[in-house]
């Protein structure tokens, strides 16, 4: 599994100050906090949600947050008086056993949209195992919407410098990979060039499949020739309360997403752009893939066909993929010995010095200086711990 | 089991790929399985998506590398099984 991103406190303070994130969240959690009632923030960061579920009156809240930055929580929780009714746990809510389940779960632990790192299936697992029956969500859904785009500043960079440069140098073999690379944004309603679709509903109430596949048509509103798709989301906290990331509205910490076309072709109102987007989740991360046809006026067949991948933008070795099949034989080197030492060093008492000690010992002529030494133990038990 | 050589392939519409000089990696979307051709196999590759069958890629490819059909055919089977057994082939419907 991915390790999950890690903000600063700075980030975390914009987070907080991010309107009308902070009214939709706040609204939701005063309609669903009762007095005495338990409440779970997943990915508490550092604390905001943990600290309004107090003021509001649960007797129990339970920050769950794998980053050093809950550690803060701490301090806020002793200087607001609510120390001894927030516990702090670093770590997954998939590790949290507790003895009775929660009245209110709540958690945003999306990205620039709402299908980030393991989201779905934390959220899955909160509500089968942690949530009591007939308990609330926080939020309950997201609606992913998405319309063309005609935007030569955000597209830039699929064209430059692979096709034009001013070094007069052929650059145009890296064209192919920009063009799979999806940008985080935030454009103006002047940059639609379609009106917004609808491409999927994830309602965290029932959700189970962590993928997404939707195929949506979008029809352009002028002559235009779009250079891609921008895909945000509208959230709903509780009934009648959300907010949404569309062009338009406020600009929030979340962005927008473009994905580029890689060839520009001008279509009209007469005309459609079917697209089939998909996202998958692999060893923790999402791929996102958008097929598109372009059709003229009511033909059956398209005149444009683009198969883009975020898997397309990256370059890539073979050879270095190898080592993680299957069949792969991993040949033992210099590399593992000095770990297979270091590891067989740990004996829960020997400090970190005395371990480095013995490793340059041994491996003197591999290892320059002690500090060297040091460092190589301490980021292998790093890893760890 | 079926001679892969005598049968009908598609790519998968889940497979994806990325080519970084005369190598290919393919992903497939469906599985999260990555997959690296060497040049041979992404010249195959190459023909499958032209719609080429294995009988003229066979042809095409003794032609091209001067290597006998038998050493052709006895890889080509080898490469056709494990795309498939990956589902990065497969039959089209029909």
């Amino acid at each position: 599994m991915s390790s999950p991103t890690v903000y600063s406190v700075a980030g975390y303070g914009e987070m907080i100050l991010n309107e009308p994130r902070m009214a939709a969240f706040d609204a939701a959690l005063r309609q669903a906090v009762t007095p005495g009632c338990t409440v779970i923030d997943i990915g508490a960061g550092t604390g905001i949600f943990c600290l309004l579920a107090c003021k509001y009156g649960a007797a129990h809240v339970v920050a769950i947050e794998p980053a050093d930055g809950v550690l803060l929580l701490r301090d806020m929780a002793r200087a607001n008086g609510f120390n001894d009714r927030i516990t702090i746990l670093q770590g997954l809510s998939t590790d949290y056993r507790p003895e009775r389940p929660a009245d209110v779960i709540i958690s945003d632990l999306r990205g620039t949209l709402p299908l980030f790192e393991h989201h779905i299936a934390t959220i899955v697992d909160a509500r089968d195992r942690l949530l009591r029956p007939g308990g609330t969500l926080i939020p309950i859904s997201d609606r992913i919407c998405g319309a063309l785009v005609q935007s030569e500043d955000c597209g830039k960079y699929v064209e430059q410098p692979w096709k034009t440069n001013s070094f007069g140098l052929d650059l145009s073999a890296g064209h192919r990979f920009a063009a799979n690379h999806s940008q985080k944004t935030y454009l103006k309603p002047e940059a639609l060039a379609s009106s917004t679709q609808d491409i999927a509903v994830l309602d965290y109430r029932t959700i189970t499949d962590p993928n997404l596949k939707a195929k949506t048509v979008f029809r352009p509103n002028r002559k235009v020739t779009p250079n891609g798709l921008l895909i945000w989301f509208d959230l709903t906290t509780a009934e009648g309360i959300g907010f949404s990331n569309a062009p338009g509205q406020p600009e929030l910490v979340y962005g927008q997403t473009f994905l580029p076309f890689e060839t520009l072709q001008s279509v009209g109102p007469e005309d459609r752009i079917e697209v089939t987007l998909s996202a998958t989740l692999i060893n923790g991360s999402y791929e996102w893939s958008w097929f598109s046809d372009i059709f003229r006026g009511t033909d059956e067949r398209p005149v444009a066909r683009m198969r883009q991948s975020g898997f397309k933008s990256h370059v890539l070795s073979p050879a270095r993929l190898t080592v993680k099949s299957n069949a792969h034989v991993p040949q033992r080197s210099a590399k593992h010995e000095l770990d297979s030492f270091i590891l067989s060093q740990i004996d829960g008492k020997r400090p970190i010095r005395e371990i480095a000690d013995a490793l340059s010992a041994r491996f003197g002529d591999q290892i320059e200086t002690p500090q060297k030494a040091h460092d190589l133990v301490a980021a292998l038990i790093g890893r760890y711990e | 089991m079926t001679d892969p050589l005598t049968q009908t392939f598609t790519p998968s519409p889940e497979a994806v790929d990325s080519s970084v000089g005369d190598e290919i990696v393919i992903l497939h979307l469906g599985n999260g399985t990555y997959y690296g051709l060497d040049p041979l196999g992404t010249r195959i590759w190459a023909m499958l998506k032209d719609g080429h069958q294995p009988p003229a890629i066979r042809d095409a490819i003794v032609a091209e590398y001067e290597v006998s059909a038998e050493v052709v055919e006895r890889d080509m089977r080898a490469f056709l099984r494990d795309l498939l057994a990956h589902d990065i082939l497969v039959v089209p419907p029909g």
